[in-house]
């Protein structure tokens, strides 16, 4: 195959190539009111949960770090709007970035008073996280830390413990972090009924806190035949 | 008292009432909707012809029997050992094969040539026990499109699932 | 001759046989071929169903779109048909749909997959309110279907003949509807609207009503849904009686009614009323003030607020009662000036408008009560006329979206085929400039040249070719030198040393000219093959060039192609944005209708209520009058 062949094969499959690029960067995620991009995740309970399938519902996206010491607060908040509304068809699902060991599925409930609510346990480290060599969470710690709780101990200052209702999906590539990006910063995307983005919230946004709600029941009013 | 009264009813009635008839709009909504499919099937076309010309199209193919043995989890193909797609598969589109429905799992261009197509197939079985199997075949790129499938299918000689990769 | 018809026949015959062979090889190929064509045709027929099961019907049809314009439109069964149907009728084609079941009911004797369809048309066409054109559809379902859909069917053909006063005809259908609970509440609860509006409401209603609450210990327990007809239902009735006259009647539905319910204020409006029929009036008073003091001015509680007012005046209380006026004008002037200045914020081609269709909400004009304001908003968009018409609105604006992003994709390919065509050109340009074709054919000459030589070297032996003129001097000298020595005297001793070493130079002669020619033949190769190499890449630049021109046409039309498609796109999307407007603006006037109609409500209120103070106060003071003039008069 003489060069010239071949170049021009090479820049008809580079073509190719951006086409394909491009094409993928049409939709871009973070416009408000367009379709929320779809998306097939793993949960922690090893169930899949494509975001389609969830039309109907009012779905809230909110995107877990393990760095983020004041999304404790909110997580719980959260929590207890899922719990709520839950009958309503209200969906959050919660985004775990890549991080190691950082979710497990809750084989041993955590307080004993909630015995009959299935939780997942998060743990989330909070900026002043000195005391961990590694940086990062490690089984062991985690371990210590259940067993701690279950026996009554408060966590350590440097580590918090949120525990959740929520289904909460491993990003194991990433990938629905990068769409749903804006500034390099994660979002809450609140969906509605029909799968369109109708709020979006940069992270640690408190002063848009108390409209969750309100937002959220408004959402909730919409009917669908 | 008596306006009051007549107010509330009235008030209550039409609450109760049916839609109106809101037809010429209807009309002119499904027509709308029709364009748009004729339009998205031409664009169809269009991409294969200029994105996959069937010199190098190949495209994989994703099919289930009865499916009472396996539920399936997730597929990752590969292409000469390079990874093209990995697909997650929810309860419903379990459903969807089932009944007979067929997924296209991937489409893309190769070279000609003898070529290895590897997918790597996640599930449940009978009782919950979870399965890993990774099914190879080796397939050459001719002047025609190379269309693939992937089956699934029941054995009920063995109790298991079956797998095979076929070409067309 | 004879040899000449001999071999013509054993041609012919020849012929024949490999034509009779051929033929069922070439009939097998055209069976495989179809058969693999018929294979692939299932395959993407099954792709569609995959999409349809999931309720994505907009691929599912356009899969099936492409199936029927391309020749495996041949084998599309009518199984496929009904599932286009299907498809057609999930994605809203409701007339695609209904024109797919006639036509396979004419080909068809009609069977239950037919009959399910067409009970699926049928809803769709209630939902739409095309009364006639479901009864048609409802008439089609001729074949048993199981429990749940039959009971659907009579369901709806029960309201439909509800709606036509067929009495006989609604019990018959009425009857079948047992399992369905849900369905069944709305039947009685229709039936009983229908009694009322007509005035035909009886005790014996409420009592049925009553028992159809109490839930037999084994029996499932009612639905939500359920539940909210029966007090829907309890409403209706207790307005009925109310309007008989029987008001401990009303007031025995109203009690009934759950203080989260739905429809708690216009059953506390109701129960007022009727305390009020019956002189109860101080119990009238405290559940008006109970009504009044919600916060959200509905015209339930806008009439509470005149109760109130209107039962302190037959106790007797009229200082309050004009004091609980005054208030009352207040309250309702200000949320009538608030509907108003709303109104105007929510103009059509307003931000606010916009932002209430796309979000649902009023959120993004700030203002003071937005709260309740929003509230509103949302009460009045999730009565069903508005709802229906947000959806619609929604939909359009799916349908939007997608031709938007079908443009873009047609512009991307428009550039990826301009920049392919640019290059095409460059090329060509290219090659032209450097006279391609002429360079190629004095290649092609040389090269042809130079291999004639060869062959004609090697034909003829001697390689003289190969041996430069030098050499082939040299040789003949040396040659010729040695045929003359051969001549001299062999005896002679120094003629045999010169002959020896005369032998040795010849050796080395030989040798020199051999190596010369091997050199000369590998140079020969080598420029050869150069030549075949240069001559290959310019045939290769001149394929290109042949290649680029026929694609260019190619291109062209492809080209053509996408330009017709955007511009149909364009075309279909100012469509759309053109109908989305239209629904906007029938909204908006919804919108404007009803809350023009409560404003209407609210200053027809306020002026009853001026009207009654002025009453009031008249009388108080004709009665002060009297007592003043007894007074005097007594003197």
């Amino acid at each position: 195959m003489n060069k010239s062949r071949i170049s021009y094969h090479v820049l008809v499959i580079l073509m190719m190539f951006t086409l394909v690029c491009c094409l993928h960067k049409i939709a871009y995620a973070t416009e408000l009111n367009s379709l929320a991009r779809d998306f097939t995740l793993k949960s922690v309970d090893d169930d899949n949960i494509r975001l389609h399938e969830l039309r109907g519902s009012v779905v809230v996206i909110k995107f877990l770090s393990h760095r983020c010491g004041s999304c404790v607060a909110s997580l719980t908040e959260l929590d207890q709007l899922y719990k709520k509304y839950k009958a309503q068809d209200f969906i959050v699902l919660g985004i775990q970035a890549p991080a190691p060991k950082v979710v497990l599925p809750a084989s041993e409930p955590v307080e004993k008073a909630n015995k009959n609510y299935n939780s997942n346990v998060v743990i989330l480290e909070t900026e002043s996280a000195t005391a961990i060599a590694s940086n990062r969470v490690t089984e062991d710690i985690v371990g210590q830390l259940i067993a701690s709780a279950k026996q009554g101990n408060t966590p350590p200052k440097h580590l918090s413990l949120a525990k959740v209702g929520f289904p909460i999906l491993l990003d194991k590539n990433s990938e629905v972090q990068k769409v749903y990006r804006i500034n390099d910063k994660p979002l809450m995307v609140l969906i509605d009924r029909f799968g369109y983005q109708r709020f979006l919230y940069q992270e640690q946004a408190s002063a848009q806190r108390d409209s969750y709600q309100l937002k959220i029941e408004s959402l909730l009013a919409q009917k669908v035949y | 008292m008596k306006v009051k009264f007549a107010i509330a009813l009235l008030v209550l009635w039409s609450n109760i009432g049916q839609s109106e008839n809101l037809s010429p709009i209807n009309k002119e909504i499904q027509t709308l909707r029709e364009q748009v499919i004729s339009l998205n099937r031409d664009l169809q076309i269009l991409e294969q012809k200029l994105v996959y010309p069937s010199e190098t199209k190949v495209a994989v193919y994703v099919s289930m029997t009865i499916g009472d043995y396996f539920e399936l989890d997730a597929i990752e193909l590969k292409i000469d050992g390079v990874t093209q797609t990995s697909f997650l598969y929810t309860d419903k589109q379990n459903q969807a094969l089932r009944q007979g429905g067929i997924q296209r799992l991937f489409v893309g261009n190769i070279k000609r040539g003898m070529h290895d197509v590897t997918a790597v197939i996640r599930g449940k079985g009978v009782d919950n026990s979870e399965y890993i199997r990774a099914i190879s075949g080796r397939f050459g790129k001719m002047k025609n499109a190379l269309t693939l499938e992937l089956k699934i299918l029941d054995s009920s000689a063995v109790d298991q699932p079956v797998f095979n990769l076929v070409e067309f | 001759m004879i040899k000449q018809a001999k071999r013509a026949i054993k041609n012919g015959l020849t012929y024949a046989f490999f034509f009779v062979a051929m033929t069922p090889i070439v009939h097998a190929n055209a069976q495989e071929s179809l058969q693999s064509q018929r294979a692939l045709y299932e395959l993407d027929y099954r792709v569609a169903l995959f999409h349809h099961f999931q309720g994505d019907d907009l691929k599912a049809l356009r899969e099936m779109s492409r199936l029927e314009s391309l020749p495996s439109k041949q084998f599309i069964d009518n199984l496929a048909r009904l599932n286009k149907g299907k498809m057609s009728l999930s994605f809203g084609l409701i007339d695609n749909a209904d024109n797919i079941l006639t036509a396979l009911d004419r080909n068809l004797p009609s069977s239950i997959d037919s009959s399910s369809s067409w009970l699926e048309n049928a809803k769709y066409h209630y939902k739409s309110g095309n009364w006639l054109a479901a009864q048609q559809a409802l008439d089609q379902v001729t074949e048993p279907l199981d429990n749940v859909a039959t009971e659907q069917a009579s369901f709806f053909n029960a309201q439909l003949a509800l709606k036509k006063d067929q009495m006989s005809r609604f019990n018959n259908h009425r009857n079948n509807v047992i399992e369905d609970k849900d369905l069944a509440a709305y039947l009685r609860h229709n039936h009983l609207l229908t009694k009322a509006q007509a005035g035909q409401i009886t005790q014996f209603d409420l009592l049925e009503l009553i028992t159809q609450s109490f839930t037999a210990q084994d029996a499932t327990p009612q639905s939500a849904e359920q539940q909210a007809i029966a007090q829907r239902s309890m409403l209706v009735l207790g307005y009925a009686f109310i309007e008989q006259g029987k008001n401990e009647l009303a007031i025995n539905a109203f009690q009934r009614i759950d203080i989260d319910s739905h429809v708690l204020e216009p059953a506390l409006l109701g129960y007022e009323l009727a305390l009020n029929n019956l002189a109860q009036y101080s119990l009238a008073k405290n559940v008006f003030s109970r009504l009044a003091s919600r916060d959200n001015l509905s015209i339930y509680v806008q009439e509470a607020i005149l109760g109130e007012a209107y039962s302190s005046e037959q106790l007797g209380d009229e200082k309050t009662s004009v004091a609980k006026l005054r208030q009352g004008i207040k309250r309702l002037s200000a949320h009538k000036s608030q509907l108003r200045s709303l109104l105007i914020k929510f103009a059509v081609d307003s931000s606010c408008f916009s932002a209430l269709i796309d979000q649902n909400s009023s959120f993004w004009c700030h203002e003071d009560n937005q709260d309740l304001l929003g509230m509103a908003f949302i009460e009045m968009l999730s009565q069903q006329q508005f709802s229906f018409l947000s959806e619609q609105i929604l939909d359009v604006a799916s349908l939007t979206n997608n031709l938007q992003q079908r443009s873009t994709q047609l512009d991307v390919y428009n550039e990826l085929l301009n920049n392919k065509q640019k290059l095409s050109v460059s090329r060509i340009q290219y090659m032209k400039q450097n006279n391609l074709k002429k360079q190629v054919a004095d290649l092609i000459a040389r090269r042809d040249d130079i291999a004639k030589r060869i062959t004609f070297a090697k034909g003829v032996g001697n390689g003289s070719f190969f041996l430069p003129p030098k050499e082939a001097a040299l040789l003949t000298g040396v040659k010729k030198a040695a045929m003359r020595f051969r001549r001299l005297d062999r005896s002679n001793k120094q003629t045999k040393k010169y002959r020896t070493r005369l032998r040795r130079i010849e050796g080395l002669v030989l040798w020199h000219v051999l190596y010369k020619r091997d050199e000369n033949i590998s140079q020969t190769d080598y420029m050869n093959m150069q030549l075949n190499e240069q001559t290959q890449v310019l045939q290769d630049h001149l394929q290109q060039l042949i290649d680029d021109t026929s694609h260019m046409g190619e291109v062209r039309s492809q080209l053509a192609d996408i330009a017709a498609l955007k511009q149909k796109t364009l075309q279909q999307i100012d469509v759309s944005r053109e109908l989305i407007s239209r629904l906007k603006h029938k909204l908006h006037a919804l919108i404007e209708q009803h809350f023009t109609q409560r404003q209407s409500q609210l200053s027809q209120a306020i002026t009853n209520a001026k009207f009654s103070i002025v009453r009031l106060q008249d009388a108080s003071y004709q009665r002060n009058q009297a007592k003043i003039s007894r007074i005097t008069g007594d003197k």
